[in-house]
């Protein structure tokens, strides 16, 4: 017999959910955490948090900085200017030959700040998020992004009662009932973020996920030109070659004085210089847009040795669509109430992943216990590592980064990765922990978060001195911000160890499962 | 308080009233506020109040942030309303009363 439209849509969402769910809470949770970078930043990053007043700067100052920095081989310099959240410049050079810098600067001292000597979330939480860290990892998230919709569709097509069970949270019953009741609920009231978050993170890539179709259009040329030849058109991106003439700067504050002309006066988000010290070099500024959605550059492109206009901004319609899409996901504009509200929804999608493994779980027990199936031991321990594993390690970087002293080194290992070796330590220990000790895990891990949760809020006291009191009584919101939240992390963390601990003894008691051995 | 902060606050109100307004006419959390167990049957009126206040949500949203950006803010406000309401339901659905008896035919 055919199976009805509501059967084979359970048997993708299952399944579906099953096999990507837990690179999916990885995506959703970096992602989440993505929306404070720059407040996890300054806290990783103790030396950037009370950076230069907020004022003139002479870019050309900067620009000699950076060159003096980079050396003669210098081939390229992006600087994105000091802005309220992030009060230094961050300044980053190639070299021909391979050098690569990448550092703060305070900008009205002219100083650079010292290394910090950490990846922390812009260098390394924030660009898992859409490559796992892996080579071609946006292949993965892609394949997540559309599985992702696909679960979307699926989910509010199988749900039995979705307007009656709208407002619907029933803790107190089973735990099958409780998963589902926040898995609905978690899925459905935000159902247009968790489709536009979706969908706009594919389109941000589109040049990636679809690359014959620029081939399609420009059938001449190899993708690689076909790419630059596109958002040259649609964008006014600017390329040249290196011309193998010596060349200077000339002065890049007069260039951004015209640059800003363009803008209705607001100010500078970044700018960047290639090949500064070649006859043919060329310098492009961008705008800082913080108060519109779209993340259009507004780019401005001078002839960096005569300050010649070489291109002005330029934004073609189809493009103007992916700019605002990818602005409203990127959230790169000046709006806390909504840089709030897409964390709690980003939460929202975390919830989601994680009920839904666990009704998965819940409703299968008995069965699988009955017929001898391996299934529930895999996919629990899979859950376990992939939802408090992935918690615990990134508190766990965020501890190392507390804890390794400046210049720390193990062998060849730089403290940088140090702190990146420690999370991929603890994340995958937690697997390995979850499959070796099916009942006492999820309980363990939650106790764990919490230590290290409250461990992360005293060891920030301890190495810069920035406590609670002070940070909330002389306002620092960043390092206030993430201490706050990490205790929140911790309460929550030790409230649900309990709701497990109980759900399992219960469990225990019906005779589902054995008692963990106490040592 | 600034003007911009009393608007937040107000959308969130009238998406919080709007959604337990819907959430009344249905059965489940009509019976959770303790008004008696037979559900008011004329309820078209406090659906369409829903949605008005809802509405009145939306406008206060545009007028505070705009096109652009209150289109992004109402739907997410509405994601934190409905789940305050199903909260509400849960631990203090008592707290509902008040809106509960705006239901034509609600008796105590």
């Amino acid at each position: 017999m055919k199976p009805t439209l509501r059967q084979s849509m359970t048997l993708l969402h299952t399944w579906a959910g099953v096999l990507l769910g837990s690179l999916l809470f990885v995506i959703f949770w970096m992602g989440t955490l993505s929306v404070f970078t720059d407040e996890i930043d300054r806290w990783m990053m103790p030396d950037t948090r009370r950076g230069s007043p907020l004022g003139v700067v002479s870019l050309d100052a900067v620009a000699a900085k950076a060159i003096e920095l980079g050396g003669p081989q210098t081939r390229f310099i992006s600087v994105s200017m000091p802005e309220p959240r992030t009060p230094v410049a961050r300044v980053r050079i190639q070299s021909d030959g391979g050098a690569r810098h990448d550092r703060y600067l305070n900008v009205s001292a002219l100083s650079w700040v010292p290394d910090p000597e950490t990846a922390a979330a812009s260098r390394f939480l924030y660009p898992m998020h859409y490559s796992l860290h892996l080579p071609q990892g946006y292949w993965l998230v892609g394949l997540c992004a559309m599985a992702m919709l696909a679960l979307l569709v699926s989910g509010v097509i199988i749900h039995r009662s979705l307007i009656a069970d709208f407002f619907t949270f029933r803790p107190g019953r089973r735990l099958a009932r409780t998963s589902l009741d926040l898995h609905n609920l978690s899925s459905v009231v935000a159902l247009p973020f968790h489709f536009m978050i979706t969908l706009s993170g594919l389109v941000i890539f589109f040049a990636l996920y679809y690359p014959m179709v620029q081939h399609a259009v420009y059938p001449e040329l190899s993708i690689e030109e076909a790419r630059n030849e596109l958002f040259k058109e649609s964008e006014g991106r600017y390329t040249r070659e290196a011309s193998g003439e010596p060349g200077s700067l000339a002065s890049l504050d007069a260039m951004y004085e015209r640059a800003r002309s363009y803008w209705d006066g607001e100010p500078l988000r970044y700018f960047t210089l290639n090949n500064p010290l070649d006859a043919a070099g060329y310098a492009t500024f961008g705008r800082l847009g913080n108060d519109h959605v779209s993340a259009k550059g507004d780019r401005v492109v001078f002839s960096s040795g005569t300050g010649e206009l070489l291109q002005e901004p330029k934004l073609g319609p189809a493009l103007a669509v992916q700019r605002f899409l990818s602005g409203m996901h990127q959230l790169r504009f000046d709006h806390w109430v909504l840089r709030w509200l897409y964390f709690i929804a980003g939460l929202f999608g975390c919830v989601m992943i994680a009920t839904g493994y666990i009704y998965w779980l819940e409703t299968r027990r008995k069965r699988h216990a009955a017929d001898g199936l391996p299934g529930i031991r895999i996919v629990e321990g899979l859950t376990c590592g992939s939802v408090t594993g992935l918690i615990a390690a990134t508190l766990a970087f965020l501890v190392a980064n507390r804890l390794l002293p400046m210049g720390f080194s193990i062998g060849s290992l730089s403290r940088l990765y140090s702190e990146i070796v420690v999370f991929y330590l603890v994340w995958v220990g937690s697997f390995v922990h979850a499959w070796a000790r099916p009942t006492g895990a999820w309980v363990e891990q939650l106790r764990f978060i919490a230590l290290l949760a409250f461990g992360a809020v005293v060891l920030n006291w301890a190495t810069t001195g920035d406590h609670l009191l002070k940070t909330l009584s002389d306002p620092h919101w960043p390092v206030a911000g993430v201490d706050l939240l990490l205790l929140c992390t911790g309460v929550l963390a030790l409230r649900a160890g309990k709701r497990v601990a109980r759900s399992s003894a219960g469990r225990r008691r019906s005779g589902l499962e054995p008692a963990a051995r106490q040592p | 308080m600034e003007i911009t902060t009393l608007q937040l606050l107000g959308a969130f109100a009238l998406s919080y009233v709007g959604f337990a307004w819907l959430a009344l006419t249905q059965l489940r959390p009509w019976r959770a506020v303790g008004l008696g167990r037979r559900r008011p049957t004329r309820t078209r009126l406090v659906r369409v109040l829903g949605v008005v206040s809802l509405s009145l949500g939306l406008a206060l949203t545009l007028a505070r942030d705009g096109l652009a950006f209150g289109l992004l803010v109402w739907p997410l406000l509405l994601a934190i309303a409905a789940t305050a309401v199903a909260i509400t339901l849960t631990w203090r659905p008592q707290w509902l009363r008040g809106l509960a008896r705006f239901l034509p035919d609600a008796t105590e």
